[in-house]
C-alpha cells in the first residue's frame, strides 16, 4: 500500500502533523509513506523518519520561473504538471491533503490517487472527504480547535492517541539521562530567534531573562539554540549572556531538547519537536502567533501571551505601531514565574496572559491565575481569535 | 567551409571558431569559459527535462552543459558549417545532443514534441549576427508573444487556443489568472494555473 501526504505549508506545520503520520502508520502497518511539499522545507526530512520518500516542488523555482524570461511562460505550469504526473505513476492507494490550502487541494486532485482524504479539487469542484473538513472550510470549527486537531477531527482520528514520536521506533524519551541527573546543573535551552520578525522578543529582554535565571539558579547552564545560518547573528548575545551557542540542524536540536530541563521558545518549528520530550516547555506567543491554533500541544506546557488588544494580529499585516506593544506584553519576570509554575510552585503571578496546556483527546489550555491547594485556578480568556488558518 | 567562418587553435591546441571576425569562444581557455557559462544557468538544471541552447559557437559550452545536465540537450544553429564542425570536433556528443537548424527547428519541435519543463538559453556570441531570426524562435519557444503562446499550448496538446488581445503577456501573474478562467483550456491546466495564482498572489 502506498500513501501520499501533501503539505504545502511551512516547516512547523509539517512537523506539527507528525502525530497524524504516526496514527496512519499504526492503522496501515507496512504501508509506504510519501510526502509532497515545498523544497524550501526539506529539512523536515532530518527528523521525520516516519516518512519513507520525500517529493518536492520548489516554491522559489516556481516564482523564479514565473518571471524569468529564459523560461517559457508555461514553465511553472510544467513544473507542477510534471511532478503531479510523476506521482500519479506511483498509483497511490491514499492521498491525504494535510494543508487546507487551494494549492494543496489542487495538487491532491491532480495526483489522482485511488482515494483522497481532506480537501481536494475534483474537476472544477472542491470536495471534502468528510463533513468535518467541510465544516473547517466554512470556518465553523476554526475558533475552537488547534490546527492539528482540525486534521485529527477531519480524518476522524480523535480516538487515536496523539503520539509525537519522530522516530519510526518510539524514542526512549522517558529514559533519557538529562544533565540535571548527571551533574546537578539544570539546562535551560532557549530559542531566541523567530523567522517572523513580528513574533520576536527584544535582545534586552532576553538578556534580562538570562540574568534572572542566573540569580535564582547560579549554576544554570544556558544554551541558545539556533540554526547554523543564525550563528553570527546570535554570537554577541551568547557572549554577553555567557551562554553556549548551539547552532545545529533539526536532528541535533531534537536531541538537545530531549536532554534539556527547560525549553523556552518563541513560536518556532522546534517547539513541535519538544512535544517528543520530557523537558518543561515555556512558549512565548507574540505578534501573529495565536496560541489557541498553533502553540505547543503537549499537556503541562506553559504558554505566555501579551494582553494587548491587537494580539494576535494577522500575519499578513504590518504592525502600525512605532514599537510593537506586544514586545513589552511579556516581561522576563513572567518567564521566571512560568519556570516556577512548571516546577510546581504554589503561588505564581503573571503580568501577561499565562496558560497551561491540558490537552488530552484534543488540545486544550487553562488560564493560570494562581494555585489554590494544588489546583489551577481557571478563568476564561476573552481574547479575540483569528478566523482562518493564519499562515496558509 | 563558409567563407566567413575560420577555425583557429588556442595555445593548447584546441580548435576555436570565428565568424565574420567575431570570436565564438575564448581563444585562451574555452573550457573554463564554458564552465562559467553553465554555472550562470545552474539554477535551471535541477528540475528541467530539456535545455534548448540557441547557438553552437565553438561547442565548448554544449560540452560543459552536457557534462552537468542529465536531461535532453537541444542545440539550434543557423550556420550549417558550424554544426558540421561541432559534430566533427565533439564526436562523443553526437548521440547525446540533438542539433537542429534554425530554419527547421520549430517545425521539428512541433512534430517531435519537447519534454517539459524546459528552458531556453541563448549563447550570446553565436546568435549576435542573426539576432532577429533567433529572437523569433526564442519567442515561440518561451511563449511570451501571442503567437508563441499559441504554439506552446499546441505543443501541450491544446490546439484551439487563440491568445486574446486583452491578455497582458508582460504580466505573468495576470496571465496565469487569465488562464485559470480560460474556458478553452482543459480543466487540468486551468487548475494548475489556479494553483500558480495562489503561489504568486
Amino acid at each position: 500500500m502506498r500513501i501520499l501526504l501533501i503539505n504545502f505549508l511551512r516547516l512547523g506545520d509539517i512537523l506539527m502533523m507528525s502525530p497524524i503520520v504516526n496514527a496512519l502508520r499504526r492503522k496501515y502497518p507496512g504501508a509506504q509513506f510519501h510526502h509532497l511539499g515545498f523544497k524550501e522545507f526539506s529539512i523536515a526530512e532530518e527528523v521525520m523518519e516516519q516518512v519513507d520518500c520525500w517529493h518536492y516542488i520548489s516554491r522559489k523555482e516556481l516564482l523564479h520561473s514565473c518571471r524569468d524570461a529564459t523560461d517559457g511562460l508555461l514553465s511553472p505550469a510544467d513544473l507542477i504538471e510534471s511532478k503531479c504526473r510523476e506521482l500519479t505513476h506511483f498509483e497511490f492507494d491514499l492521498v491525504i491533503s494535510l494543508s487546507h490550502t487551494t494549492f494543496s487541494s489542487i495538487c491532491a486532485g491532480l495526483v489522482q490517487g485511488k482515494r483522497t482524504l481532506g480537501a481536494y479539487v475534483d474537476g472544477d469542484e472542491l470536495k471534502f472527504s468528510t463533513s468535518n473538513f467541510e465544516r473547517i472550510n466554512q470556518h465553523e470549527s476554526l475558533d475552537r480547535h488547534h490546527y492539528l486537531d482540525w486534521f485529527r477531527l477531519g480524518l476522524e482520528m480523535t480516538n487515536e492517541p496523539v503520539d509525537w514520536s519522530f522516530q519510526r521506533i518510539k524514542s526512549p524519551v522517558g529514559t533519557d539521562r538529562r544533565s540535571s541527573l548527571t551533574d546537578g546543573r539544570r539546562v535551560y535551552l532557549i530559542q531566541t530567534l523567530s523567522s517572523d520578525e513580528k513574533k520576536a522578543w527584544s535582545m534586552e529582554r532576553w538578556l534580562e531573562l538570562f540574568a534572572l535565571i542566573r540569580r535564582r539558579d547560579p549554576f544554570a547552564e544556558i544554551k541558545l539554540l539556533c540554526a547554523p545560518f543564525e550563528r553570527e547573528h546570535l554570537a554577541t548575545l551568547a557572549e554577553q549572556a555567557d551562554a553556549e551557542l548551539l547552532s545545529v540542524g533539526l536532528k541535533e536540536a531534537h536531541s538537545a531538547i530531549q536532554k534539556a530541563d527547560f525549553f523556552i521558545t518563541l513560536d518556532t518549528s522546534t517547539k513541535h519537536l519538544s512535544n517528543d520530550s520530557k523537558c518543561k516547555v515555556i512558549e512565548l506567543c507574540l505578534g501573529s502567533s495565536d496560541h489557541r491554533k498553533q502553540s505547543i500541544y503537549r499537556a503541562g506546557s506553559v504558554i505566555l501571551t501579551p494582553r494587548d488588544e491587537c494580539y494576535p494580529c494577522s500575519p499578513r499585516d504590518f504592525c502600525p505601531k512605532v514599537q510593537r506593544s506586544c514586545l513589552k506584553g511579556i516581561a522576563p519576570s513572567d518567564v521566571i514565574s512560568a519556570i516556577e509554575f512548571s516546577e510546581g510552585k504554589e503561588k505564581v503571578s503573571f503580568s501577561c496572559g499565562a496558560f497551561v496546556t491540558t490537552s488530552d483527546q484534543l488540545w486544550a489550555c487553562e488560564e493560570i491565575t494562581g494555585r489554590k491547594g494544588g489546583e489551577i485556578e481557571r478563568s476564561e480568556s476573552g481574547k479575540p481569535t483569528v478566523e482562518s488558518h493564519s499562515e496558509a | 567551409m563558409h567563407e566567413q567562418i575560420r577555425i583557429e587553435k588556442t595555445p593548447s591546441g584546441h580548435p576555436v571558431v570565428t565568424c565574420e571576425g567575431r570570436q565564438m569562444s575564448s581563444f585562451i581557455d574555452p573550457h573554463k569559459e564554458a564552465i562559467e557559462w553553465v554555472d550562470h544557468y545552474s539554477s535551471l538544471l535541477a528540475n528541467r527535462k530539456a535545455i534548448i541552447v540557441l547557438g553552437v559557437g565553438s561547442g565548448y559550452h554544449i560540452e560543459a552543459l552536457r557534462s552537468r545536465f542529465s536531461g535532453h540537450v537541444i542545440v539550434i544553429e543557423k550556420l550549417k558549417p558550424l554544426v558540421e564542425h561541432f559534430q566533427r570536433t565533439f564526436k562523443e556528443l553526437n548521440e547525446r545532443v540533438t542539433v537542429m537548424s534554425l530554419s527547421e527547428a520549430l517545425k521539428r519541435i512541433s512534430e517531435e514534441g519537447l519534454p517539459a519543463p524546459y528552458a531556453v538559453v541563448a549563447f550570446a556570441p553565436a546568435i549576435y549576427l542573426f539576432k532577429m531570426e533567433y529572437q523569433s524562435v526564442f519567442d515561440h519557444l518561451v511563449g511570451r508573444t501571442p503567437e508563441g503562446l499559441s504554439h506552446q499550448f499546441k505543443l501541450r496538446g491544446v490546439g484551439h487556443y487563440f491568445c486574446p488581445d486583452t491578455l497582458d503577456l508582460e504580466s505573468p501573474a495576470e496571465s496565469f489568472r487569465h488562464f485559470a478562467r480560460e474556458q478553452a483550456l482543459p480543466l487540468r491546466w486551468r487548475n494548475i494555473f489556479r494553483a500558480i495564482g495562489e503561489v504568486i498572489k
